[in-house]
């Protein structure tokens, strides 16, 4: 489908995605700080939770998820919820057995 | 709505659909669809890991501690870059003008798809040399280390399975584009490749802090 808009400049292009980016290679290396760290028990849930935010701007900017229409956003958001219920099954068992 | 409006006449138009706009309806959703049932089918592979890694801390981090984080972590850049590559061709794929814009973004998402799997490559070398396939010869003796490396190689793997399909879809993408210029701008190939590009981006994010961060620090 053309669009009849004139075309932006590569800048306007660039910009935008060079932007996140940056935010994406900054939570990395604190990602890869923190492996290192002595945080204890607490380590890799900390490395999950910064992997889960670069997993949300990629999602959000990269795939475009901010400009998608509903429907797209509740299948996109299908995979997580059963993923969820999938972990939650198996560790109700594992953390409960004797 | 004119008749180029609904895209009549183009090539990029598939039955059984009688308007482009719909067609790009409904490709995304497909392609929406298909991402999130392929992160359930690695969401399996995720729930092994954790199961396994509740059992066998210990050898999980032992085995994590063998992967080299110089791998991992150039792949990790490259990949980034690679789908902030895809997402600016995405967007300039709409305007005829920047059609040859466009697919040189393409081109430099590929390549660096590209440059992904000769880290791999170097990668798996290394890991071989050190006996870290799981079998008989396996080098760590710790249990659940060898469990560890099974899941190493399987989900390494399949992403790189998946990661040449894609490298296969953006090449396809960019020569198809170059021979017919308006097909480019007209088809929903773009969007729904970079959306593909994007997905297998989102399984690395998380395979690479599965397998080189645990082993770090003691």
């Amino acid at each position: 489908m053309s669009n009849d808009d004139p075309p932006p400049r590569a800048s306007e292009l660039i910009g935008p995605p060079a932007l996140i980016l940056v935010y994406l290679l900054v939570i990395l290396a604190i990602n890869v700080a923190a492996a290192f760290a002595p945080l204890g028990g607490f380590k890799f849930s900390v490395n999950l939770a910064l992997a889960g935010i670069s997993v949300v701007l990629i999602g959000l900017f990269f795939m475009d998820l901010k400009q998608e229409t509903p429907l797209n956003r509740l299948f996109a958001a299908t995979g997580l919820a059963w993923l969820v219920i999938l972990f939650m099954l198996i560790f109700s068992d594992y953390l409960t057995r004797a | 709505m004119s008749r180029a409006d609904r895209g009549e006449g183009s090539a990029a138009l598939r039955e059984p659909w009688e308007e482009i706009t719909r067609q790009r309806l409904a490709s995304l959703a497909g392609i929406w669809l298909f991402s999130a049932s392929e992160f359930l089918f690695f969401g399996g592979i995720f729930a092994g890991y954790a199961v396994y890694y509740y059992l066998w801390p210990q050898g999980f981090h032992e085995g994590s501690h063998e992967t080299e984080l110089k791998f991992g972590l150039s792949n990790t850049v490259v990949l980034l870059f690679s789908s902030a590559a895809a997402a600016v061709a995405a967007k300039a794929a709409r305007w005829p003008a920047l059609g040859g814009f466009s697919r040189a973004f393409v081109w430099i998402a590929a390549c660096l798809g590209l440059a992904f799997l000769a880290i791999k490559g170097l990668e798996y070398h290394s890991d071989i040399e050190k006996n870290l396939f799981p079998g008989p010869l396996f080098a760590i003796p710790t249990e659940g280390a060898e469990v560890f490396f099974a899941f190493y190689w399987v989900a390494t793997g399949l992403h790189a399975l998946h990661l040449i399909i894609g490298i296969g879809l953006l090449a396809r993408l960019a020569v198809t584009g170059a021979r017919h210029p308006q097909w480019y701008v007209d088809t929903p190939s773009v969007t729904v490749t970079t959306l593909y590009w994007g997905f297998v981006d989102v399984i690395w994010t998380i395979l690479f802090v599965l397998i080189y961060l645990p082993g770090r620090a003691s």
